[in-house]
């Protein structure tokens, strides 16, 4: 029974520096279930270049958007390489829940009206049964307020609408890798001839390359279904390269585009320019946020 | 026989009715910082803090997560995340010491007794060396411990670009709130 004793006293002697040496933050650790961690900033802006990005004003915050867009860089010494010619959208979009964003804009080209809603319901996150992409359903309306060629035409002025269906999705591969597939459907409400298509069906992607903590090159492309069916002038997908820069609460973006305007029914129905034969455009966008109602804290 | 079923028994009972008496424990602790300047507050909390106590010999450990930290404005949220902190390559920030010269008899209900806490804090991958002071106090079945220091940016090579420079502050006041309940051993896994 003896060697019992000791064995036991031997165990006991064995385990006591053990439980000392525990360490408490492991201990912590073990002890604190892991949670799932949102995954923020995929873009720095609204916008990957043209097109609307996952990313949405949170509850309280206001944004402003100026988009310019110059005219084509083939155009010669003549037109200063397209930077005589513009156009231009400027716009105020609010966050009025972290899920629910409203935006009211104005575009120089056929001065149009937009405004959209932005749901973002789905973030991506990190962690255990973790989502892994973020998503948002983006829905416009464009309405031109140009007049007819022609002042005695009579048209309903439900003629003058376009409408955007977009669904977004976008995953952050890594902090420096963002990339998003953006499914579109613009519908025209009046089209050139009765041969153009109301619908066009465009397919984006987009994505942006962190080179610095607050630089980034950005890209995106749209492919057209039907684009051969549009008459008029030839139409070409829209690819643009650009560069992000983030600097506190502005975001600035530059970039080379074949496409000059800048709503969705515009730049993926209407980009006449090629890259082949370098009719493209430099453009920029800014944001500017400004938080309008603060949280309690 | 007998004799090892005793014994074994007067350990178990030694061994967890050391652990439940002094090791208190919280995963709910508050932690609050502000940046000061003329032209902007930029301040946030963090109702996530796990942290533990051993009233026994003093030490203490504090960890978190920086994404639980929520702003009062959310921009700054999110740069805080991906611009001066970087998240997601140091989710977490750490501290691990002891109460200097612990005596547990002070820790009387009622009474406030005024503590040094020194060890290593880890904030964005970068381990400083610390002393703090600090407030415990026993109440009931709790214990709450309070404290407010203050930790430099350039410490723990948080850089601040030339752009933002007057909007945030060099020196950051941190306050610490935290509520220990006894430590149950985590059931269950």
């Amino acid at each position: 029974m003896k060697i019992h004793w000791f064995l036991i006293l031997g165990m006991v002697m064995a385990f006591a520096p053990l439980r000392a040496q525990n360490d408490l933050l492991e201990m912590l650790d073990s002890a604190i279930k892991p949670v799932r961690i949102p995954v923020d900033a995929t873009f720095k802006s609204t916008r990957v270049i043209n097109c609307h990005s996952i990313e949405r004003m949170r509850a309280g915050d206001l944004e402003l958007h100026v988009a310019h867009r110059f005219g084509l860089m083939n155009s010669g010494f003549k037109k200063f390489f397209g930077l005589d010619e513009s156009s231009s959208h400027v716009s105020l979009e609010y966050g009025i829940t972290n899920w629910m964003e409203v935006g009211l804009g104005r575009a120089t080209v056929d001065e149009q009206f937009n405004g959209f809603v932005k749901f973002s319901p789905i973030r991506q996150m990190k962690g255990k049964w973790a989502l892994p992409v973020s998503a948002s359903l983006y829905l416009a309306a464009i309405t031109t307020t140009k007049d007819y060629p022609d002042p005695t035409w009579v048209v309903d002025a439900v003629h003058r609408r376009s409408f955007v269906a977009q669904l977004l999705v976008a995953r952050k591969f890594a902090p420096w890798l963002s990339i998003q597939l953006s499914p579109t459907f613009v519908h025209r409400n009046m089209v050139a001839t009765p041969l153009d298509p109301n619908r066009i069906f465009a397919m984006g992607v987009g994505g942006r390359m962190k080179f610095s903590k607050r630089a980034a090159i950005s890209c995106e492309y749209f492919w057209l279904k039907d684009r051969n069916q549009l008459t008029g002038p030839k139409r070409y997908n829209p690819l643009s390269i650009g560069l992000d820069i983030e600097t506190g609460s502005h975001v600035f973006q530059v970039f080379v585009s074949n496409s000059f305007q800048i709503l969705e029914n515009g730049f993926i129905g209407e980009t006449t320019g090629s890259w082949k034969t370098n009719g493209l455009h430099v453009g920029f966008n800014i944001s500017r946020v400004f938080t309008v109602i603060r949280k309690k804290k | 026989m007998k004799a090892i079923t005793v014994t074994f028994a007067l350990c178990l009972f030694f061994l967890s009715a050391q652990s439940q008496d002094t090791l208190w424990f919280t995963r709910t602790g508050h932690i609050y910082f502000i940046s000061h300047t003329d032209i902007i507050d930029i301040d946030a909390n963090n109702y996530q803090t796990g942290s533990i106590l051993n009233t026994k010999t003093g030490e203490m450990a504090f960890t978190l997560l920086m994404k639980s930290f929520k702003f009062t404005l959310p921009l700054a949220e999110e740069h805080f995340n991906e611009n001066y902190v970087e998240s997601e390559k140091f989710p977490k920030a750490t501290f691990k010491g002891r109460i200097v010269n612990f005596d547990p008899l002070k820790l009387v209900p009622g009474v406030d007794y005024k503590v040094i806490v020194e060890g290593d804090l880890t904030i964005h991958g970068i381990t400083s060396r610390v002393s703090e002071e600090g407030v415990l106090q026993r109440s009931g079945n709790e214990i709450k411990a309070t404290s407010r220091f203050v930790i430099k940016l350039e410490t723990y090579k948080i850089e601040i670009p030339n752009i933002v420079i007057d909007k945030v502050a060099k020196e950051i006041p941190i306050d610490v709130k935290i509520t220990y309940e006894p430590f149950k051993k985590p059931s269950g896994k």
